[in-house]
């Protein structure tokens, strides 16, 4: 898969060129999202890297996320999915979705399977509990402050979903490992 | 009527199980956390069976699920665990506190209502 990645603040280092080649951590955080979405019926793709604002990113509401700890990690992963891509998130409620509650919930589910596959690179994250925002200071409470904003664009039919991730996040403590057995999404283990 | 307990902090998810387990002809009871879920139990005594799911406020699933093998009096109810989770560490914990499955989000709804239906008592 293309990996694209945006900084609102570009990382020491790393000038103002998006990196050429996506890291796993880029990767891993493109391909859970897209599953996600496939999974919910909502098709989408990486775009071209472009750098992005935090103003841009706000105008993309609602807003979840979700903290996340590990060796060389201690960010949040931050969802924003536009009205018009969430109306064709195929969950069989009997109510009307509240957005901000889908929002946790696929930002909780995202953070599931990231944490999952980190689990191949033989890290493994403590996650805190998803919450909505209403604006990216809001987030303040669940993101770490310091780090840089890492924006991840996902293109739709119907509107681009953000995918973020706002800390530290150290890829050097990343080993894979294939002796490591992974559960999937979908899995129903019976006792 | 079977009585199922959905324990779930999304309201999405407690919705959506809800309206599939009431399609198949269950009647459902939904708790936001553990706490909630504690009390739910104690309010009904005829549920037949929980769904429990992982990462919640106040109390956690496996925590909740622990407390109800404790207590005699609702140690024999049945527990699936329906999570994001998927670590071998935490689905070997809720196996050994006596949960009866392990379901990994998102799961298909026609074999989430065939597990229920499988394990309630």
């Amino acid at each position: 898969m293309a990996a694209e990645r945006h900084h609102a603040t570009p990382p020491r280092g790393t000038g103002a060129t998006p990196p050429a080649q996506p890291g796993v951590f880029d990767t891993l955080i493109q391909s859970s999202t897209v599953a996600l979405f496939h999974d919910y019926g909502v098709a989408a793709a990486p775009l071209t890297p472009t750098f992005i604002g935090v103003e841009d990113f706000r105008a993309h509401y609602p807003l979840a996320a979700i903290g996340f700890r590990g060796p060389g990690m201690d960010a949040a992963l931050i969802l924003s999915i536009p009205l018009e891509v969430s109306a064709h998130v195929r969950m069989e409620a009997s109510r009307q979705l509240d957005q901000r509650d889908l929002a946790r919930e696929l930002v909780n589910q995202a953070m599931g399977r990231i944490k999952n596959r980190l689990s191949q690179y033989q890290v493994t994250l403590k996650c805190g509990l998803p919450a909505s925002a209403n604006t990216l200071r809001d987030l303040d409470r669940i993101a770490p402050q310091r780090g840089p904003l890492t924006v991840y664009r996902l293109r739709t039919i119907y509107a681009q979903i953000l995918v973020a991730t706002k800390g530290a996040i150290d890829p050097s403590h990343l080993v894979y490992s294939s002796a490591t057995v992974l559960n999937g999404e979908g899995d129903i283990i019976v006792f | 009527m079977k009585k199922i307990l959905i324990v779930d902090d999304s309201e999405i998810i407690r919705q959506q199980l809800g309206r599939a387990l009431s399609e198949a002809g269950l009647s459902v009871v939904e708790a936001s956390d553990g706490v909630d879920g504690l009390e739910k139990v104690a309010e009904h005594d005829d549920i037949s069976l929980l769904v429990l799911d992982i990462n919640m406020p106040r109390m956690n699933g496996l925590d909740m699920l622990e407390a109800l093998k404790r207590n005699p009096k609702t140690a024999s109810l049945p527990v699936l665990v329906l999570t994001t989770e998927a670590q071998n560490s935490m689905v070997a914990r809720a196996r050994q506190s006596g949960a009866k499955a392990w379901l990994i989000k998102p799961v298909k709804m026609d074999l989430f209502v065939n597990v229920v239906q499988r394990f309630a008592a």
